[in-house]
């Protein structure tokens, strides 16, 4: 019985354990989609953006 | 096409203190205060902006949500935090004519996008570099707030950084053990709250 009991506690903790792993990659991984660095795609974003300062299709807004 | 989504057009902006106040969309659907419509814009600011960091970018196609809500009604943070470093606000127009041209930031906007400018001067690289908030992300204003809030407090706070990506990297993504840990206490947070 006491074997039983220490098994199931075992399966238990490693259930909560692998949980908590998921859970945390999980919202690493949505954190990496709200925040990241500028990759290889957003570098042709940020060529056109450039390009539209530079021509003076857009100014800046500044707010005091 | 819009007085809005003219390009060209300079959206030179009154001095107040108030908050902006952004009225109840149309039965339409459409904001009626749009971007052109916000107030604000001083000419104090053009010493200051003499050697900036970053250029931040804002692409709002205009979806009808909380995020875009909560990004115009504090436009001003960005620049007052950000040592008035210059905000260029593409209008719907011109947003989605980037979106058009790469659909993969689709359903990502509103996004505020921080260039680096001096990240390839120090590295030597090329490249671009700078980061990017995607509040059409998330659903629930408070926390489109406290993710503006975040993103602005570390690049204020690192902006003297030689290596601001690896340190902004490391705390937005919540890296190693001590990430981990607070992944979890936010859970527990948010469980319990």
């Amino acid at each position: 019985m006491n074997q039983v009991t220490e098994v199931l506690t075992t399966l238990f903790g490693f259930a909560l354990i692998g949980a908590m792993a998921f859970e945390i990659k999980r919202r690493r991984k949505h954190l990496r989609e709200l925040y990241n660095i500028l990759d290889a795609e957003d570098k042709h974003v940020v060529a056109e953006l450039d390009q539209m300062v530079a021509s003076g299709l857009l100014q800046p807004f500044v707010a005091r | 096409m819009t007085e809005e989504d003219k390009p060209g057009i300079t959206r030179r902006r009154v001095v107040s203190s108030r908050r902006l106040i952004q009225p109840k969309p149309t039965a339409s659907g459409n904001h009626p205060a749009s971007l052109a419509n916000l107030p604000l814009r001083t000419d104090e600011t053009s010493a200051q902006c003499s050697s900036p960091r970053f250029h931040f970018f804002l692409i709002d196609c205009g979806w009808d949500g909380p995020a875009p809500e909560v990004i115009r009604n504090n436009l001003e943070m960005i620049t007052q935090f950000q040592n008035h470093d210059p905000l260029f606000i593409l209008t719907r127009e011109q947003s989605r004519q980037i979106l058009k041209k790469h659909p993969h930031l689709i359903g990502k906007d509103p996004i505020l996008l921080a260039r680096d400018l001096q990240a390839g001067k120090t590295s030597g690289e090329s490249e671009y570099h700078g980061f990017h908030l995607n509040l059409g992300l998330i659903r629930d204003p408070n926390q489109v707030l406290v993710a503006l809030r975040k993103f602005l407090h570390l690049l204020a706070t690192h902006r003297q950084s030689v290596d601001i990506e690896r340190e902004v990297k490391a705390q937005l993504h919540r890296k190693g053990i001590t990430g981990a840990i607070e992944v979890l206490r936010v859970s527990a947070e948010a469980m319990a709250g």
